[in-house]
């Protein structure tokens, strides 16, 4: 799994690529912390994730958590087909999250 | 073959209204894979029939957005506002097509070509539907539990991953699960591989609890679960299974009644309101919107099932019972009648039974032809959605007692009239979203459709939250009109009457839509047709409400018979409100000034006599028949009251038929015709007397 991270101003974006499950967890949670408390806006795009278990929709969840608390802007985008389909079997719905299904900004 | 030709036709009709339906409904869920699955299902059996009909362009044009819907279903499409707005116009262009009209080419070509731009160009692409596993039918003997699992913090360091336990529970029937997630810490404090996260899961199921516990027997011990029975096998049957939200948090013990009422007491959203005062947390919340939203849905499939369950008939056959039992009506009246002169004691209690059957047959009869006026509501979604496209307003439609009953004849006239009302009330009522905003509204406008039983009638409200009416402007143009004399005193709800006058509008502008003062007389008119009456009331910058009135059937009525003279009339009873009897010192003077006194309070009076110029000795004491007509009372002088009347309403020859005051005729049990007054006319009539009247003094 890798994270990439892109800065644009005081927006970090982070793109999670590859498996976002429990091996990962830890790495994933540093990656949004990082990027947390560089910015003031963190955008987290799934588009290139190829697995997902309900330790990943957790952890950003709690981002959005974070941010909230920090008052920051905190938005998920371009959920990949595994990420949509582990929130749906979850219970997550969209008013959990801030999940925006077509940003165009990231590409 | 045109027989079969003429159902296909009539059967795509109902697809495309259901299609319609449901691509709206899909606007706002664009998660709903029932919905998609039943799209997916239309789309392909209008293709499907239409080529076996010889529809042969019809089937052609369908097949790609069958195979959009088809993406669409496996996840490989995503539900989007731009692919619903192509779906819509595909359904428009198919009914062309059904209806015979001319479609070019190039129509087809361009929606072909937009939906082949949605088609995936690889299977890579990203698709943002959300799938979910198939669900097994529930029986007619379904439980409803609501199940609380909340796993130790360890569940995913054991190696338990809870989806496939979810996932059982979904293959179990009518299932909703819904993750809380208000545990889990920030980022700084969360420990990664730990769960936080507990579910509330809404199963409808004809398994029993033991069931639902043997799905979590590997992580018993590390897990707090409770099952609880929220509604058992009879609760469908039940009227209201819509629970509400302040019900459902109240029933789970997550808000105490006190606070709910205090929330209630502040008008505001509830949901919003108890999560702003911190009630609640909004993770409860978002939970039991979702279980409010799986009895929703399951009230709705039990309905489909309902509807499954009945047969397709020709409403034409439909009417010729209808008929048939009108004439049954007719002679089992004037066989009681010739019972009663013969008077033979059997023969009377052979003819009270026939009495009773006919009278519960003409109601079983009347019900066949009744319908829920939803079918009607659920068209105007689409005339709100395009209008308030075109004039750059966002309103939403929101519909109330759609389950009431109605005539269907009832209802197909009633369409008019309503687009009418709706358009109007988006064009002139619904302010633009930044005047709304101005002054302090909500940017989006909302019209409320209501429909409720009253009596023998069913009172129609289309209510809008815009910038009501000006009573000054309708007084103005009325005057203007000549309609109103300068001076007269009137209050505003009989001045906005006036917008049902013909030709007139305050509309400063001319607009495609309305404006032209054309459409509001039309609603009186088609109300007045269907014996129903309408009033309004307003209040500037806050909204309109336009009540119609209308009886629940127009074949056969509940009468009361009264004499005039030689002659039989009949009142509609469910326009009739009292009777009563004044003398004819009293009658004479009520006469003069058109006007007399109920019980201290003054209200219209006509003669009968005087109106149908009927001639010969007029009786010491009249009796008055009170009416209501327009939301006002009014007193028609008749000679005495003969009683109730089956009545079998029988439409006037064309010679007759544009005679004021009268709506019909029916037969009496003798076999002689009473005539079916029109109380309506008969009020308007009234009306244009007063107005010449107070212009001539």
């Amino acid at each position: 799994m890798e994270i990439e991270r892109t800065q644009k101003e005081d927006r970090a974006l982070i793109k999670v690529i590859g498996s976002a499950t429990i091996e990962n967890a830890e790495r994933i949670r540093k990656g949004l912390l990082q990027g947390m408390t560089d910015s003031n806006a963190l955008i987290v795009d799934l588009s290139q994730v190829t697995e997902c278990d309900v330790t990943a929709l957790q952890l950003f969840f709690s981002a959005k958590m974070s941010a909230q608390l920090k008052q920051k802007k905190f938005n998920v985008v371009n959920p990949s087909c595994n990420a949509m389909e582990t929130a749906a079997r979850a219970g997550l719905y969209q008013e959990h999250f801030q999940v925006d299904l077509e940003c165009q900004e990231v590409e | 073959m045109d027989q079969y030709a003429e159902t296909y036709k009539r059967e795509t009709y109902e697809h495309l209204e259901e299609l319609e339906s449901a691509l709206l409904a899909l606007e706002s869920d664009i998660a709903d894979s029932e919905l998609i699955n039943l799209i997916f299902r239309k789309f392909h059996t209008i293709k499907g029939s239409g080529g076996m009909f010889g529809f042969d362009d019809i089937a052609e044009f369908t097949h790609d957005i069958e195979t959009v819907y088809d993406g669409v279903r496996n996840g490989e499409i995503p539900v989007t506002k731009r692919l619903v707005d192509l779906s819509l116009n595909a359904c428009d262009l198919i009914k062309k097509m059904v209806d015979g009209e001319k479609t070019s080419e190039s129509e087809r070509v361009k929606i072909k070509q937009e939906l082949a731009g949605i088609l995936p160009a690889s299977p890579n692409l990203p698709a943002n539907t959300i799938l979910t596993p198939k669900r097994k039918l529930r029986s007619a003997d379904s439980n409803t539990y609501r199940i609380r699992f909340k796993p130790s913090a360890d569940l995913f360091q054991n190696g338990t991953n809870p989806l496939p336990l979810l996932d059982e529970l979904r293959g179990m029937g009518e299932c909703t699960v819904v993750a809380n997630p208000a545990n889990v810490p920030d980022l700084e404090t969360i420990s990664a591989e730990s769960c936080y996260i507990t579910w509330d899961i809404i199963l409808t199921t004809d398994q029993d609890e033991n069931a639902i516990r043997d799905v979590f027997i590997f992580v018993e011990d590390n897990c707090e679960l409770s099952i609880k029975l929220i509604g058992d096998k009879d609760f469908l049957q039940e009227e209201n299974i819509h629970k509400k939200l302040g019900e459902i948090l109240v029933e789970r013990g997550s808000l105490s009644i006190e606070d709910l009422n205090a929330a209630l007491a502040s008008q505001k959203r509830l949901g919003k309101v108890l999560s702003d005062n911190k009630f609640v947390d909004s993770q409860e919340i978002i939970s039991a919107l979702k279980e409010q939203e799986h009895f929703t849905n399951l009230k709705k499939k039990h309905q489909e099932d309902v509807a499954a369950q009945s047969i397709r008939v020709p409403a034409e056959r439909l009417d010729a019972l209808v008929d048939l039992v009108g004439e049954l009506v007719t002679v089992q009246a004037r066989l009681s009648e010739e019972v009663v002169a013969y008077r033979g004691t059997n023969l009377v209690y052979i003819a009270e039974e026939i009495e009773r059957l006919t009278a519960e047959l003409r109601e079983k009869t009347m019900n066949i032809r009744m319908l829920p006026i939803g079918t009607l509501f659920t068209k105007f979604k689409r005339v709100v959605r395009d209008l308030s496209k075109e004039l750059g307003k966002s309103v939403a439609l929101v519909t109330e007692g759609g389950e009431t009953e109605l005539d269907k004849r009832v209802i197909e006239q009633l369409n008019d009239p309503m687009v009418h009302l709706i358009r109007n009330a988006i064009d002139h009522g619904i302010e633009q979203p930044e005047d709304r905003q101005k002054t302090g509204k909500l940017s989006e406008g909302k019209i409320r459709l209501k429909a409720l039983h009253s009596g023998d009638n069913v009172m129609i409200t289309i209510e809008d939250d815009g910038a009501g009416l000006n009573p000054e402007k309708i007084r103005t143009k009325a005057v203007e009109k000549g309609l109103l004399l300068k001076d007269a005193v009137l209050s505003d709800n009989d001045l906005y009457m006036y917008i049902f006058a013909p030709g007139f509008s305050t509309a400063s502008k001319i607009t495609n839509v309305s404006g032209r003062g054309v459409g509001m007389d039309v609603v009186k008119k088609s109300l007045d047709a269907l014996q129903g009456s309408v009033s309004v009331t307003s209040e500037k910058g806050t909204g309109t409400k336009i009540t119609l009135k209308v009886p629940l059937t127009l074949a056969i009525v509940d009468g009361l018979m009264v004499k005039i003279g030689e002659e039989d009339y009949v009142f509609p009873l469910s326009t009739v409100e009292e009777c009563v009897e004044i003398s004819r010192k009293e009658a004479d003077k009520a006469q003069k000034r058109n006007m007399m006194d109920l019980r201290g309070k003054m209200v219209s009076y006509l003669s009968l006599y005087d109106y149908f110029q009927i001639e010969g000795h007029r009786p010491p004491y009249e009796k008055i028949i009170i009416v209501e007509s327009n939301g006002k009372k009014i007193g028609l002088g008749v000679d005495s009251v003969v009683g109730k009347h089956q009545t079998v309403i029988k439409s006037l020859g064309d010679l007759y038929k544009d005679i004021d005051g009268l709506s019909g005729a029916t037969i009496k049990g003798d076999g002689t015709i009473a005539l079916v007054l029109d109380v309506n006319m008969l009020s308007k009539s009234l009306k244009q007397d007063s107005e010449v009247c107070s212009k001539r003094n």
